[in-house]
């Protein structure tokens, strides 16, 4: 039997009777079983208590009640969220081991709420930057395309998983990219709401301003039925934004009376670009047009100096957050993050400030070039993903020098990925889409409409089509 | 990022001084400090470009301090 791949086609069987929500949860559970050893998605894995979830989740449902499209759903987490089925690790020796213990974050409440179903905690980077590290005591996440390549980071375990199938969707977060980039690599779907529209309390932050937690799955369409469950304000997070989340967008596959800015200028013809990238690209923004969307030539504003004034913000919030703990016991963290973290210590106040004053400037800009169009386009990485020979001998700067996902955390705006083709490896390629704040609705709207064209994101690697048995 | 930039050896001493001042002492061998250095090399020039980008000037920064904050924090 073939299985349903998205959230909306599971949530629809589990209403008609075609399946159950402990056989979702079986079948995630059997394809962890068969690959997991090999993928490093998991950190934790909660099969007893997502069975239990899952049969409480039938049972509400055979009674007629019915927490919505995410009832009876197995979601991974990743590990920087806390959940309170296990520990909360940041993939980290040096996070204290009680941090979060017991508790759930308050997307973790909502999604519970929801009905949703906590599968596991996920593989990321320590404390959700840096570099993977192969001399730790955690897994190794790696990409279900290729498994001598990186999945992407630092929502690795997230992307590799909804890849994988060993679950339908999860959360990541997002500080410069990390939602987008495993996206992007893995050939799924992710977004980065709005800074605020979703809370960060109760996941470990890394920098402050710049955090956002938002959801990885198959489909955009899935991506909104997570964050219709996790967006919306609280009193235990001074950055949730009081604003509600739009109606549900039309998912009806027009773009008519759409008008699309695309961002050639600071994304193309640039090193490391792979040669599939271009011609991919290309073939995305005829596809929107082909939908009836209005497209132009955009140039984002600030470009570089966003770019630098995230980086200074990122990195000097990190180092406060860390501050005390590397200057005690710096050998507990991992050798990337302890070069990455000093950088901080290079900036000055002034350095810091003049980043957000920055920051504003180009969301001023931003807004203006907004106000001519619903949505910008372009590639979310001109660069498949890396193999991990290339990441532990090269220059990793040079490497990741082909992702694009900085500028949206420097500014704050919502992005979408989603999968647009492949290289000539077979290795994903993603188009990203940005709108202005709190218009994730367009987003989706875009996103699902090119998606009902195109089935690049129903792409399934050949390892995950043997598990399932469906190869 | 999309540049790269090639570590100057001028600058070691310049970081190695910024974490003494911050009272770090966190790189145990040469490999992290050559990322450390590449970093820097590649984001130090960008540095005045923060105060010369244009629109700017009179700015107001990106910090919202409230005198009334709201204390219930999740952590509490």
């Amino acid at each position: 039997m073939s299985l349903p791949f998205t959230i909306a086609e599971t949530a629809s069987a589990l209403r008609d009777g075609s399946i159950t929500s402990v056989e979702v949860v079986e079948r995630g559970i059997a394809r962890a079983q068969a690959l997991d050893a090999e993928l490093g998605v998991f950190i934790n894995r909660f099969d007893e208590q997502a069975l239990e979830a899952a049969a409480k989740a039938d049972e509400e449902l055979a009674a007629g009640v019915d927490h919505g499209p995410l009832h009876g759903i197995p979601l991974g987490i990743k590990d920087n969220i806390a959940a309170a089925e296990g520990p909360t690790t940041a993939q980290s020796m040096a996070i204290d081991p009680a941090w979060g213990d017991g508790k759930d974050a308050i997307v973790i409440e909502r999604l519970k709420r929801s009905g949703a179903i906590v599968a596991g905690k996920l593989s990321t980077m320590e404390f959700a930057c840096g570099m993977p590290d192969p001399e730790r005591p955690f897994p190794l996440p790696r990409n279900p395309w290729d498994v001598d390549r990186w999945p992407g980071g630092s929502s690795s375990g997230t992307g590799a998983g909804v890849a994988a199938g060993l679950f339908l969707a999860g959360l990541g977060t997002d500080t410069a990219g990390s939602i987008r980039m495993p996206a992007s690599f893995c050939g799924v779907s992710g977004l980065k709401p709005t800074y605020g529209r979703v809370p960060n309390a109760g996941s470990v932050p890394l920098g402050y301003s710049m955090d956002h937690i938002g959801p990885l799955a198959r489909s955009a369409q899935d991506c909104w039925l997570v964050l219709e469950a996790i967006a919306g304000p609280d009193p235990r997070d001074a950055d949730a934004v009081d604003r509600s989340l739009p109606a549900p967008p039309p998912l009806d596959g027009s773009l008519n009376g759409l008008r699309i800015g695309i961002e050639r200028e600071h994304h193309l013809g640039l090193e490391p670009e792979d040669p599939a990238a271009v011609p991919v690209f290309e073939q995305a923004v005829e596809a929107l047009e082909s939908l009836g969307a209005t497209v132009t030539e955009v140039s984002l504003p600030l470009y570089q100096e966003a770019l630098v004034a995230g980086l200074v913000t990122f990195l000097s919030e990190g180092l406060a957050y860390h501050h005390p703990d590397l200057a005690e016991r710096p050998d507990h963290y991992a050798p990337s993050n302890r070069a990455l973290f000093s950088m901080g210590a290079s900036f000055s106040g002034a350095d810091y400030v003049q980043s957000q004053r920055v920051r504003r400037a180009a969301q001023r800009a931003l807004a203006a070039v907004f106000s001519d169009l619903d949505a910008i386009v372009m590639p979310a990485a001109t660069v498949a993903a890396p193999s991990y020979d290339q990441l532990m001998t090269g220059s990793t700067l040079r490497v990741l020098g082909g992702v694009h996902t900085l500028y949206w955390d420097a500014v704050g705006n919502p992005a979408l990925v989603v999968p647009m083709g492949f290289t000539a490896e077979r290795m994903p390629l993603s188009l990203q889409l940005a709108a202005p704040p709190f218009a994730e609705d367009v987003l989706v709207r875009i996103g699902d409409a090119y998606q009902r064209l195109t089935d690049w994101h129903l792409q399934v690697p050949p390892l995950a089509q043997e598990a399932a048995g469906i190869a | 990022m999309s540049e790269t930039a090639t570590p100057d050896p001028v600058e070691r001493p310049v970081v190695e001084a910024m974490l003494q001042a911050a009272g770090l002492d966190p790189i145990r061998d040469e490999r992290e400090r050559e990322w450390l250095l590449e970093m820097y090399g590649l984001v130090r020039p960008g540095i005045a470009g923060l105060y010369a980008a244009t629109g700017v000037r009179y700015e107001v920064p990106a910090l919202n301090f409230r005198a009334e904050p709201k204390l219930s924090e999740w952590g509490a």
